[in-house]
């Protein structure tokens, strides 16, 4: 029944004291320059190949890290991406600071008014003017790049060389001129990252020159040997496959903004690598993992990265596959209590009892991992998205949980956000009333007073929200064709399949699935205020729809007593209450229903997320006040889960709330977010609970659920402001449990049980 | 029928086997001193007023038709025996500061409310727990609800306290599929210091229960200064070896209940404990299970 007891070998420490401060902010810069200058020397040449050409002489000059005392050779320096991207930051802008909008869509509009030679006013501008103005004023988030599953894959088994090769043989076939092109510029790439490896085979041997320490001249020995090896060669062994993997993660964040660069499914493919070392006698579990944990250690010095591992999972026989790497993974996160990488569990009932009594020890760490997805329930949607069987059971999870093809699918899961809320306050206000001057309305206007009847307003309300996006969609469907040759990849598309053998750049469509991400944020927003106004308005007769609007729009000033109402008195989402669940199903099924209907230029479908990321609290700054009762700017609510703090029957009427909409047409993905305090994890009662909790869930159709151990800090917020933590589960035997009659010492107490033992 | 209830609390872990809905009733014949519902003391309703919530804005003095609340220089005062228990200050209150505690349900309104949860109880091996206070001073209404859950297929438990005649406890058997047994103390003297009864009646029970083929799992709540001294829970151990219980649950003292008291407007006996030491519940369950009792906390 124990589990590992976890222990921070001595050969780590060194790495583990120094590696925040390798951090060097007079890199950022670096990278745009050296493509600026590249590019000079290039500057007739097409996008592909001038990029190529920018990330061969970045490779070749930028700063690169080995320390005397490292493991593994690299580091993820940041950098600053103006130079291949729709973006305009300042040169020495630092990205651990995260500007309020990222990309320029005067960028966009001129790449798409350029490509299709659209005059100034036509209706595709127009579209682009309201797109701008829609992401400006909160009604919309919009994400390029990143949010990927690079093939890494085929980096390990085939090597630069042998990517080279490929590019060789393509280029020796029938192609057109910008085949051609393309093919060339992934060629250029894999030859950089081949000279590129070997600059780190020559710093170690430097190092060497001057290394005294035994352990380190063996460590750096074992670097200087496999980075000669992979420069060109597929890796041989699983020191070569793990020291690869890192410098191809670390090249993929020279190319692109290190959002949710994911790295697949890690225990499968470095399961063969260490199994046949370890059978060959030439590695043991301890090693294994403390290499694990120094490619982890690698992770962690990325923020706001999202970098994303999947484990487990069914094969197509419905074998569960757990590897010794899954718990080397699980062991190390457990280990070093860093918030990258992010761990995916595929869940399924077989899962061995070892490796869930492994998850549970994870959990109760506090930091949310690993968040645990139904592998059956995944799988369908995947074949729903259009993947084959054999794709589909071979699915990873992008972070935070879009699901994906490793190095088979470009599907832009961020590429698109729609606020609910904001549709709901255009519709009320009769225009964008609250957090900036954008101009924004409703499509068809109506006077509130045309509505007599709830029905009426709902229908209206749904049809704007579903202009709205489609609307949206049309403007990213837009920018699909010309995105390859102003924004290309050609590093990224070196790793994915097709791309070589198509002569395409995987943001034009060149690997195998092409879809688009249409994800959502005020669900519960709009749809406890859909309720609200159903109750107040049309049931009770309270207020009219105009009064309503009106006190929404001046933020409930002088409505105390309409504002506790509405807050109290109308039903909320996430208390197993059909009358907001059923609109939440209903809304939610329309939704999709419309989603499901669009392609995109590239031959792919549109993926619905109901997930948020962190835009629940940024679009809810510039969301104004709503009949729920939620007040303006006012984070909005995490995913499809219950506004926060509105649930107050406990995690089986979240569940069951969720449950009643149809959970297969989130094709993208969705989150579900439960709290718990430490003291509940204590219990092995509780952890049977929690199992047949999850079981249910999926066996019921749910896809995504993640448990949130809560933080000291959070603790703390609650005891100062309870009637946001209504829904923290505190469990005691026979004890009807108040929340917010616990004495402060008692509180004290709990809030005193979480300090965790950190590294 | 009706009964007066206090709380139907969903995602139950600890009152029965798997994740089960608990449905606390009002009213109960103990008074033990360290009791963390004391609002169930009473079988009717009652107000909780919490005073830390409380912003002395007065809308609560506003509509109150017996005159239970004033507002004054020693801010928010409270007649709590004018309350006619009509609710108007809770819903007039903005600060959540004020709540009626106990309200009327038919069997099948509750059982309505279980229902919602009937997949977690498949999934977990679930059911209904009926606690409180002490869920036999109800029993006929008890029986109704016990029939419709045997009608709906769902799992049953009562937690109770044990002293009440035994044929109501008979006519509940064939009904109920588990009965959480509390024993709190063993010598009768403290027994009635402690909780304000003897003790015999809850013996008896618990025996017969036992010869007549019940599911008993007991439940020894572990009291700092009460119950701890190595001899009584040792003369707890003996009493349970004859009865054999599926399982003894040993319960550390918690604290979170001691809020309660004030906002009730009740007097806590005890006052605030420390709670066992881990250490110390280790070496109670090691002295249970040398007794053959299979024991957890």
């Amino acid at each position: 029944m124990a589990v590992k007891e976890m222990k921070l070998d001595d050969r780590l420490k060194p790495i583990m004291e120094h590696h925040i401060e390798l951090f060097d902010r007079a890199e950022i810069p670096v990278r745009d320059q050296l493509y600026e200058e590249a590019f000079a020397w290039h500057k007739e040449e097409p996008t592909a190949l001038r990029f190529a050409y920018g990330l061969k002489n970045f490779l070749e000059k930028k700063k690169i890290s080995l320390q005397e005392y490292d493991i593994l050779a690299g580091f993820a320096y940041r950098y600053s991406y103006n130079t291949t991207m729709p973006i305009d930051f300042p040169r020495d802008y630092d990205p651990r600071l995260r500007p309020a909008r990222m990309i320029s869509q005067k960028m966009e509009a001129s790449m798409c008014q350029e490509y299709y030679g659209f005059p100034d006013d036509c209706t595709e501008m127009e579209d682009f003017h309201f797109f701008e103005s829609a992401i400006r004023g909160g009604g919309i988030k919009h994400w390029e790049s990143g949010h990927i599953l690079p093939g890494y894959h085929n980096i390990l088994h085939k090597g630069f060389g042998g990517l080279i090769a490929e590019c060789d043989i393509a280029l020796s076939k029938e192609h057109s001129d910008q085949e051609r092109m393309f093919i060339t510029s992934m060629k250029i790439c894999a030859e950089a990252s081949a000279s590129y490896i070997l600059r780190f085979h020559e710093l170690a041997l430097k190092l060497l020159k001057d290394c005294n320490n035994p352990i380190h001249r063996a460590q750096l020995h074992r670097i200087a040997s496999a980075c000669a090896n992979i420069a060109y060669q597929p890796a041989s062994n699983y020191f070569e496959a793990v020291q690869l993997l890192w410098l191809s993660h670390e090249i993929m964040y020279g190319e692109s903004i290190p959002t949710s660069t994911s790295l697949g499914r890690v225990d499968q493919y470095l399961d063969e690598y260490y199994c046949r070392d370890e059978e060959a006698g030439l590695i043991d579990y301890e090693e294994g993992s403390i290499i694990l944990q120094a490619l982890w250690i690698k992770f962690s010095t990325t923020i706001h990265a999202y970098q994303n591992i999947t484990l487990g999972g069914c094969d197509a026989n419905g074998n569960y596959q757990a590897t010794p790497v899954t718990y080397m993974a699980l062991q190390a996160t457990r280990l070093l209590r860093n918030d990258q990488p992010l761990l995916c569990l595929r869940y399924a009932d077989n899962i061995p009892q070892d490796l869930w009594e492994e998850s549970v020890a994870l959990l109760k760490c506090g930091l949310g991992f690993p968040a645990f997805f139904s592998d059956a329930n995944t799988v369908a949607t995947r074949i729903r998205a259009g993947h084959t069987p054999e794709d589909a059971h071979n699915f990873a999870l992008i972070g935070c949980v879009e699901p994906g093809a490793p190095g088979a699918e470009y599907s832009k899961t961020e590429v698109l956000r729609v606020n609910w809320a904001k549709v709901m306050e255009l519709c009320l206000a009769g225009k964008n009333a609250y957090g900036s001057d954008e101009k924004l309305a409703p499509y068809r206007p109506h006077a509130l007073s045309e509505f007599t009847d709830f029905d009426s307003f709902y229908n209206w309300y749904k049809e704007e929200l579903l202009h709205f996006t489609y609307r949206a969609m049309r403007v990213i469907n837009l920018m699909d064709k010309p995105w390859p040759f102003y924004y290309p990849t050609p590093w990224l598309s070196l790793t994915m399949d097709g791309c070589i053998a198509n002569g395409m750049d995987v943001t034009g469509g060149g690997t195998r699935y092409n879809n688009s991400g249409i994800n959502t944020a005020g669900m519960a927003n709009a749809v406890d205020s859909l309720a609200a106004i159903r109750k107040a308005v049309f049931e009770d007769h309270r207020v009219t729809l105009q009064e309503l609007a009106d006190a929404c729009a001046c933020n409930f000033e002088g409505q105390d007593d309409l504002l506790h109402y509405l807050k109290t008195e109308c039903p909320k989402f996430g208390n197993d209450d059909d009358r907001t669940d059923a609109l939440m199903a209903d809304l939610t099924a329309a939704y999709a229903k419309m989603t499901d209907r669009v392609r995109n230029p590239r031959g792919g479908k549109w993926q619905l997320g109901l997930y948020t990321v962190e835009d629940h609290a940024k679009l809810g700054t510039l969301t104004g006040a709503l009949p729920e009762g939620r007040l303006a700017g006012v984070s909005l609510a995490n995913a499809m889960c219950p506004v926060q703090g509105a649930d107050h029957v406990g995690p089986t009427a979240v569940i069951n709330s969720i449950l009643k909409t149809d959970q297969s047409v989130a094709t993208n993905n969705m989150v579900l977010d439960l709290k718990f305090n430490p003291a509940f994890m204590e219990k092995p009662a509780h952890i049977e609970a929690l199992r047949s909790m999850i079981h249910s869930y999926f066996r019921r159709g749910g896809l995504e659920i993640q448990f949130n151990v809560i933080d000291r800090a959070t603790l703390v917020d609650a005891q100062n402001h309870p009637e946001k933590h209504r829904n923290l589960v505190v469990r005691v035997s026979g004890f009807s449990a108040y929340f917010i009659t616990l004495m402060k010492t008692t509180q004290d107490e709990i809030i005193n049980r979480t300090e965790y033992a950190a590294i | 029928m009706k009964a007066c209830i206090s709380n139907i609390q969903k995602f139950s872990v600890d009152d029965g086997p798997g994740i089960r809905t608990t449905v606390f009733f009002k009213g109960c014949n103990l008074r033990c001193a360290w009791c963390h519902n004391p609002e169930c003391i009473s079988p009717v309703s009652v107000l909780q007023f919490t005073k830390s919530a409380c912003t002395c804005c007065g809308r609560c003095a506003a509509v109150c038709p017996a005159g239970v609340h004033s507002i004054g220089a020693d801010g928010h005062l409270i007649r709590r025996e004018a309350c006619l228990g009509c609710g108007a200050c809770e819903k007039a209150c903005h600060s959540q500061a004020l709540k009626q505690n106990g309200l009327f349900y038919s069997p099948e309104e509750i059982m309505d409310i279980i229902l919602k949860d009937r997949e977690f109880y498949i999934d977990s091996g679930g059911g209904a727990t009926f606690s409180g206070g002490e869920p036999m001073l109800q029993h006929e209404f008890l029986k109704q609800l016990l029939f419709l859950c045997r009608d709906n297929q769902i799992s049953t438990a009562i937690d109770t306290a044990g002293n009440v005649p035994y044929e109501w406890y008979e006519e509940l058997l064939s009904l109920t599929d588990y009965f959480l047994y509390d024993i709190k103390l063993a010598t009768p003297a403290l027994h009635q210091q402690y909780t304000g009864v003897d003790n015999t009646q809850i013996l008896a029970n618990i025996r017969k229960l036992s010869e007549a083929g019940a599911n008993l799992i007991v439940r020894v709540p572990v009291i700092p200064g009460v119950n701890d001294a190595t001899e009584e829970l040792e003369k707890i151990a003996n009493i349970l070896t004859e009865i054999s219980p599926q399982l003894v649950q040993l319960l550390p003292y918690h604290s979170y209940g001691t809020g309660k008291y004030e906002s009730f407007g009740l007097k806590n006996p005890l006052g605030v404990l420390t709670p066992p030491s881990r250490e110390f519940m280790e070496q109670a369950l090691q002295m249970f299970l040398r007794n053959g009792l299979r024991t957890s906390f």
